[in-house]
């Protein structure tokens, strides 16, 4: 699970919007994410870890914290 | 029927010009090329360069010729042109299939028709005959048209200050001054409309296209709001960029179409408008649900409904296959506030 986080982390890093970011941080309050953003980091997710999120995963609470999206690699993990 | 053009690239040696720029400065135009040049941009068909050149002497000599305005991200190098054509395709975030390219080699256009098939290969020897090409005749030009290559200049220079802005994308956005305009589409605005609807893929909710008289008919009907956005900032207009269809029955309102141009994208305009139609739904008290159809090039919108909120309305539904309409419907706050970057005013019918 950690690893997952981190490889998030390290996707907003990339994307140079990891300055204060945490674990925790609301995303959209933060204005961490619009959707070209979402769009570009499900695609990313579903490369690096060869899974595919399924369209009911993608809701505004799953992609609140990285701590939720991590969660949802984890879940299309398990298929 | 014949895809329509959005980008012409020009060779230049024995295309654009007669003669070889690195055996002999002295080239000369072929005869018509600035008029067709100009003709062709202003019926809002982009212009740019796939050239095996020095960048500096091509860029020169196109200056001293009076043209280099014209073109947009010309790509002037030795690499393969395949690789320059994809380059201007990402830059102007427009799909290869509307490219064109002319070219006096053949084995230039045949390298471009193995690797990019999508594209249109004209022989140069055809070059007078361009502008009576029915894929380079748009089916209306409209003031939107004669403001493209402008519009994609001005991008280019927010694009160059975003790149030097210290700072989060937010701030940056908050730097541009912007202002969204939505109105009631009228009667004048239906050609935009109707090439905003034919030209929009990614940011299409549904992809929906509509005949003259049925888009008349929205405006005139009781049991539509038909509107159109268009947004400027401080480096200037980027047209009418927005339309959204709603249909309104006795428990609903429904999004039949929400599009915006490509030029937008990461603009948030996608969200305010949604914004506005939530809070209009709100007022009507209404449910609010949204059409969406996967036309596999659209899922960033998809997700942009997503996280404003909106869940399939059947819970119990599978994932939907390519091509077939999902309804979607509006579960999050009552209200929503505009993002703090964007100053929107809306205009009453």
């Amino acid at each position: 699970m950690e690893e997952i986080k981190e490889s998030i982390m390290e996707f907003f890093r990339m994307n140079g919007k990891a300055e204060g970011l945490t674990n925790d941080t609301d995303l959209f309050k933060g204005g961490y994410v619009n959707s070209l953003f979402a769009l570009q980091m499900v695609m990313y997710l579903e490369k690096t870890f060869h899974i595919k999120i399924k369209n009911k995963e993608i809701t505004e609470k799953n992609f609140k914290t990285i701590d939720s999206i991590a969660q949802v690699v984890e879940r299309a993990q398990k298929k | 029927m014949q895809k329509k053009i959005k980008c012409l690239v020009w060779d230049l040696d024995n295309t654009l010009w007669e003669g070889t720029l690195a055996e002999d400065q002295r080239v000369t135009l072929k005869e018509g090329i600035p008029q067709i040049l100009e003709t062709l941009d202003q019926r809002g068909i982009l212009l740019s360069i796939a050239s095996k050149n020095d960048p500096r002497d091509a860029m020169k000599k196109l200056e001293e010729l009076g043209l280099s305005q014209y073109f947009i991200y010309p790509q002037i190098n030795w690499n393969s042109k395949a690789d320059s054509l994809q380059k201007i395709a990402q830059a102007l975030n427009i799909n290869l299939d509307t490219f064109a390219f002319i070219d006096d080699q053949a084995f230039e256009r045949e390298e471009i028709h193995f690797q990019l098939p999508q594209v249109l290969c004209i022989d140069a020897e055809n070059y007078a005959a361009l502008t009576d090409m029915p894929q380079l005749m748009p089916r209306f030009v409209t003031q939107d048209s004669r403001l493209r290559r402008q519009m994609y200049q001005s991008d280019l220079k927010r694009k160059k200050e975003e790149e030097a802005f210290q700072g989060s994308s937010e701030e940056f956005l908050a730097t541009l001054d912007m202002h969204l305009l939505i109105a009631p589409v009228k009667p004048g605005d239906l050609e935009r409309v109707e090439e905003l609807t034919v030209r929009t893929n990614q940011l299409n909710s549904t992809g929906y296209t509509y005949d003259f008289e049925q888009l008349e008919g929205f405006i005139s009907s009781d049991s539509h709001i038909f509107l159109i956005a268009s947004l400027e900032d401080r480096l200037g207009t980027y047209g009418k960029i927005g339309l959204i269809l709603l249909e309104e029955s006795a428990d609903f309102v429904e999004i039949k179409l929400l599009l915006m141009s490509c030029r937008v994208m990461t603009r948030g305009i996608g969200s305010a408008l949604l914004v506005h139609i939530i809070r209009l739904a709100h007022e009507k008290g209404k449910r609010l649900r949204a059409q969406f159809v996967d036309t596999g090039r659209n899922r960033v919108m998809y997700i942009t409904y997503k996280l404003m909120g909106f869940a399939e309305a059947d819970e119990e539904q599978e994932e939907q296959e390519e091509g077939s309409v999902s309804i979607l419907e509006y579960r999050g706050e009552a209200l929503r506030e505009y993002p703090d970057y964007l100053k929107v005013e809306v205009q009453e019918g």
